[in-house]
């Protein structure tokens, strides 16, 4: 029983410009953000190879919010493009936002199913119901991330861990190529994260590529393929090892980080 | 026994009695329904604000059409639909969402109560328009309630899953592409022409009762959509039927009756209600 793969969905009309595995999920060019004048993001240049998972780190105001709504399509970027998989985004290229806990309304009158279903919506189009096939697929993404025995709660009634996974379980039956998580990690005991890294190897199996918003330094060095250091424009992209630098990381916080040079490299004291 | 059963069926024998419950059932389970979506999204300021706006569409349907009800309704509604818009329009120039409807609201008002006041034949009706007046109703005018109403349910029906979405996340119904704009207006332009179809029977400065408070009653009782829907039905369709009896027996005006039954329920619930209710709270506070 497998989930239905995005690349198996995509529409088989489109045979002029078929998307490519070889070229990136998600490529930025020189995006450039501005709020009436107020710089958000410059010329912010990247990209993402498919399955890989990417922290992006940068204290409060650096644009990682931003980022993720240029990504998602919720506001156009003043200059640059966005494209996956070589194109513009469009419907068929599954990208998935899985929102911070403190952004949902967790009283609103929905079950665990129901907020799974809500990913079919795009998928499905007006005017139609969900089918088998999205119930499956429903069942399918909620069997993944451990959640079947809970999916006729409420969701106020779930820990925050449990909430979390509901989300990427969404995110899933979006059938979502690129995820975008923002903060996954904030509130949750570290067993619950740990079952949330479970969940996101999972998803590296099946080539599902992660973006993880998060100011957990630790987390993002030892859990992530890749980091991207971000304060309205990219500061640094890459392994651990190569971005966690003095300078780099100064240059990302400026003075809101303490850093302690020591033997092994530098010791990162946020004060976040 | 039988007392009771003459109580139930007495105002039966009356013709405007059984088309005053006809009316009131049917905008109650309306108002009641879409009322949901109302309290879920936080649309209750809206929905009140668009009530009294339609007063000038009402005031110049009225002088328009001698009187008939068809375009008292057709005025309203583009005087809901013109609010709509203009309060999207205002608020994309930075104002808050609720200021814009403010200036709307008071601004389109008081245009209805100017022009009513210059014509002093509308002075007996302007109460009717107020407070409603569901023993008026005619049978034209309940197949207008009904054909609008059911227009109203069927949209929600059909659009269930996508109004779930962008009330519950709509972020997620950007990401996914789905038309939301689209979406919002629809849902205003149902919340429009739902308050066109209950103006005779609730009036325009009772609206927002029948709009919020079944629906705010449900969300007491209980934490799944359809649920809430069903119950804040029951309790808007039976509060018109009960209103009306008090109103029949008590000589109380039907409008205020019927949102006073309603507004009793949601004390009732609010207090005994078993998850929630502030009573039972108090009681294993103190033990």
């Amino acid at each position: 029983m497998e989930l239905i793969h995005p690349m198996t969905t995509m529409s088989a009309g489109s045979t002029s410009n078929p998307p490519n595995i070889h070229q990136p999920i998600l490529r930025l060019d020189n995006i450039s953000v501005r709020f009436q004048q107020t710089p958000a993001l410059n010329n912010v240049s990247f990209a993402l190879q498919r399955g890989e998972r990417v922290a992006v780190i940068g204290p409060n105001g650096a644009g990682k919010s931003t980022l993720f709504n240029i990504i998602s399509g919720l506001i156009s970027p003043t200059q640059g493009q966005v494209e996956m998989c070589g194109r513009a985004p469009n419907k068929q290229v599954g990208i998935a936002y899985v929102p911070q806990r403190s952004r949902v309304d967790w009283q609103f009158p929905v079950t665990v199913n129901d907020v799974v279903m809500m990913g079919r919506v795009g998928r499905l189009g007006l005017f139609r119901w969900p089918k088998q096939k999205d119930r499956h697929i429903v069942e399918e993404a909620l069997a993944l991330v451990n959640m079947t025995d809970l999916a006729k709660r409420q969701i106020g009634e779930l820990s925050g861990g449990q909430q979390q996974r509901v989300f990427i379980a969404r995110a899933l039956a979006q059938e979502a190529e690129l995820m975008l998580m923002d903060e996954p990690l904030t509130g949750l005991d570290l067993k619950s994260q740990e079952g949330i890294f479970a969940i996101l190897d999972k998803l590296r199996q099946r080539q599902v590529t992660i973006m993880v918003a998060t100011h957990d330094l630790n987390v993002a060095a030892e859990r992530f393929d890749r980091l991207l250091l971000l304060n309205q424009q990219v500061i640094g992209f890459g392994r651990a090892k190569e971005v966690f630098t003095t300078s780099m990381l100064s240059r990302t916080y400026q003075g809101s980080l303490n850093l302690i040079e020591t033997p092994n490299g530098a010791m990162v004291m946020s004060s976040n | 026994m039988a007392d009771i059963i003459t109580w139930l069926t007495e105002p039966l024998g009356y013709a405007f009695m059984v088309r005053g419950l006809t009316a009131a059932v049917i905008v109650g389970v309306v108002c009641s329904v879409l009322g949901t979506y109302i309290v879920l999204r936080g649309m209750a300021f809206l929905g009140d604000a668009l009530a009294h706006a339609i007063l000038p569409g009402v005031a110049m349907g009225y002088l328009w059409g001698g009187g008939s009800q068809f375009w008292v309704s057709m005025g309203a509604l583009v005087a809901g639909i013109f609010t709509t818009f203009a309060v999207g329009t205002i608020s994309k120039s930075g104002l808050k969402e609720d200021t814009a409807i403010g200036v709307m609201f008071a601004g389109m008002f008081a245009l209805g109560i100017a022009m009513i006041s210059s014509v002093r034949s509308y002075t007996v009706d302007l109460t009717h328009f107020l407070f409603g007046n569901v023993l008026g109703v005619s049978n034209s005018d309940l197949w207008l309630i009904g054909i609008f109403g059911g227009l109203v349910l069927l949209t929600i029906l059909v659009f269930y899953k996508e109004f779930m979405v962008i009330s519950f996340d709509p972020l997620l119904a950007t990401t996914m592409r789905l038309p939301t704009t689209f979406l919002h207006y629809l849902l205003l332009l149902l919340i429009a022409v739902t308050i066109v179809l209950s103006l005779q029977a609730v009036g325009i400065a009772l609206m927002s009762a029948m709009l919020v408070t079944p629906a705010a009653t449900a969300y007491l009782l209980t934490r799944r959509l359809p649920i809430m829907m069903v119950i804040s039905a029951t309790i808007g369709a039976s509060s018109g039927v009960l209103g009306l009896y008090l109103s029949f027996y008590m000589n109380i005006a039907s409008g205020p009756a019927i949102v006073l039954v309603c507004t009793a329920a949601f004390v009732l619930v609010f207090l005994f209600s078993p998850s929630q209710g502030l009573v039972w709270r108090l009681v294993s506070n103190n033990s």
